[in-house]
């Protein structure tokens, strides 16, 4: 197989998968089906963060922050301005292309404000980038907050519910695609040169804040896609869904993962989402764990941090290991 | 026309001079060396080639083009490379991915042609592999191309941050301190090494170096750095004999 085919063939395998979640995710009830989604809304989030914390290694900790840009972007792009181009478009197969060009609306301010936040903020490294990052996150919120037309703190109802299965497998499976191959290629090597050692990157004529910035760009325009999603899906957005708390649940997403592991991240974010639910029905001897959940969710965090600190899939080369089994297979 | 001239050059944090008014000049193909006691300057120096300080005075020249405004990656791009002192690798990077951020430098394939990867990226990437793999095979790396350069051995990590700053393509190449923390044995190959890249690659080579016997043995000129100002130049048989040097080791003889 030629090696320009092979990432496309993963990328058809991805969009198949898609496919078959959304036929099954249909038919199981709604309880159900709104885990299945939020575990893909956090995947998309999840990886996006990956590219700027784990690949890169720039601490940013504002990522709700894009996310309710490009939920209220797409929201306004379907409910105000879509309206006016296309009509009535909910329950027709324009509603996708509605959706489709509000994803795109979302992501695209989320990522021109990325650039706005970006360029003097990455100077800083380390703690003070997260301050920073945290501190825009919470404008963001403020700011959406106190403009009436936006509805305040109570956002925006009725945002129609276009948001199905495929889309959002659809693009976990794209972001999944985009990253693998950009942290990949020769291009990207400047991302991960960055993260290892700026100053030997420097050195090598490696661009250092043009390789940050443009991370934070493209993370944030994909966790514009994925509010976009989120709000297309809950049918109601509010700026205390994206609070400081969506940032950190992200962020250990990210950490649990294992920092520059995408799939790793996939799993953590699948996993996250899935134990708080799972364990809201758990029983062992006849004690509920309903009430304390989330103890035991974060007692969970705590075990894997001190057992595996680089995250669970993190440090493993799968390509390695595949090479490794095939070698043991033909001796 | 020198390939590289400091004029006047005077960096001063605070109150402390840490380099005084340096004047020198270094040519195309040449080895030099730069050598002076403990907290000299001599990686100072460094420093303001490289433009990771800019000099309070005076001007840096390369080939003819003042460097001083430039960025260090931009100072990397016009040709200069360089390696640490303490070695700078990119740890979490297998070894040929630790050159492949040399190329990309200039790279055709932007970051869409990146995530597309189709024909153009892919021969693109293919030419990369190729000149990796002929650098690796040069300095008898290549079995290692897949490791984690965090993994490799002392003597490799130092190799392979010479054979990643040769793979800038870089017309001046500094060493800082490439001979510490090696044996009289892993020494003698390394003064064949520097000589051995200077006649390939037809380079300039500055290294600073605490080791008389590689800098005595390799370097054609020395510059003497002491508290920031120079305070000899010449061959190595001048700078041996020079009264000044023997001082600034030494200390002033007793009367």
């Amino acid at each position: 197989m030629s090696k320009v085919a092979r990432p496309y063939l993963f990328l058809l395998v991805g969009i198949i998968v898609a496919f078959g979640l959304s036929a099954w995710a249909d038919g199981i009830n709604p309880y159900d089906q709104r885990i299945v989604m939020n575990i893909g809304i956090n995947m998309i989030l999840a990886a996006s963060l990956n590219l700027i914390n784990g690949f890169t290694g720039q601490f940013s900790l504002g990522h709700a922050g894009f996310m309710s840009i490009g939920a209220y972007g797409a929201a306004i792009f379907t409910t105000m301005i879509a309206p006016g181009m296309f009509g009535e478009v909910a329950g027709t197969g324009m509603q996708d292309v509605a959706l489709f060009m509000g994803l795109l609306f979302g992501g695209i301010i989320s990522a021109l404000i990325g650039v706005l936040v970006g360029i003097p903020s990455l100077r800083l490294k380390g703690d003070y980038l997260a301050i920073v990052t945290l501190g825009f996150g919470e404008i963001i919120r403020v700011i959406i907050q106190n403009i009436p037309s936006l509805g305040g703190s109570l956002g925006i109802a009725n945002i129609p519910r276009y948001t199905t299965f495929f889309w959002v497998f659809f693009i976990v499976a794209i972001v999944v695609f985009f990253i693998q191959q950009l942290t990949k290629s020769t291009y990207g090597q400047g991302f991960l040169a960055v993260r290892d050692d700026e100053i030997a990157a420097e050195a090598m004529g490696v661009n250092t804040t043009r390789y940050k910035v443009e991370a934070f760009v493209i993370g944030a325009f994909f966790a514009g896609v994925a509010g976009g999603l989120y709000g297309h899906y809950n049918e109601l957005i509010r700026p205390a869904d994206f609070d400081f708390l969506k940032s950190v649940e992200i962020i250990v997403m990210v950490i649990l993962g294992g920092m520059g592991s995408t799939y790793g991240v996939l799993f953590a974010a699948a996993l996250l989402t899935y134990v708080p639910e799972f364990l809201r029905g758990f029983e062992l001897f006849g004690v509920k764990f309903d009430s304390f959940r989330m103890s035991i969710y974060s007692l969970v965090l705590i075990i894997l941090m001190l057992t595996r600190p680089q995250g669970l899939f993190g440090g493993i080369d799968f390509k390695k290991l595949m090479k490794k089994e095939i070698k043991f297979g033909n001796r | 026309m020198s390939l590289l001239a400091l004029n006047n050059v005077t960096i001063r944090f605070g109150g402390l001079t840490a380099v005084g008014n340096l004047t020198e000049t270094f040519e195309q193909g040449s080895l030099s060396g730069i050598i002076g006691p403990n907290g000299a300057g001599k990686t100072t120096v460094f420093n303001l080639i490289t433009g990771v300080y800019d000099p309070t005075e005076g001007g840096i020249t390369f080939g003819g083009r003042d460097i001083v405004p430039l960025k260090p990656y931009q100072i990397a791009n016009v040709g200069i490379a360089r390696t640490f002192q303490n070695i700078r690798l990119f740890g979490g990077m297998t070894v040929s991915d630790n050159i492949r951020v040399a190329f990309n430098n200039n790279a055709k394939s932007g970051l869409f042609a990146s995530v597309m990867q189709l024909f153009n990226y892919q021969r693109e990437e293919e030419n990369y592999h190729k000149q990796i793999d002929h650098l690796l095979d040069m300095f008898g790396m290549l079995d290692k191309r897949n490791e984690m350069a965090k993994n490799l051995n002392y003597g490799d990590q130092r190799r392979l941050e010479i054979v990643r700053a040769l793979a800038c393509k870089p017309k001046l190449l500094l060493l800082d301190e490439p001979a510490a923390g090696m044996n009289p044995t892993e020494k003698q190959e390394l003064m064949k090494l520097i000589r051995y890249i200077r006649d390939t690659f037809n380079i300039a080579i500055i290294l600073i170096e605490h080791d008389m016997k590689v800098v005595m043995g390799i370097c054609e000129r020395i510059t003497v750095i002491d508290y920031g100002h120079k305070i000899a130049v010449g061959t190595p048989e001048e700078v041996k004999s020079n009264p000044k040097v023997i001082e600034a080791y030494l200390g002033e003889p007793a009367h």
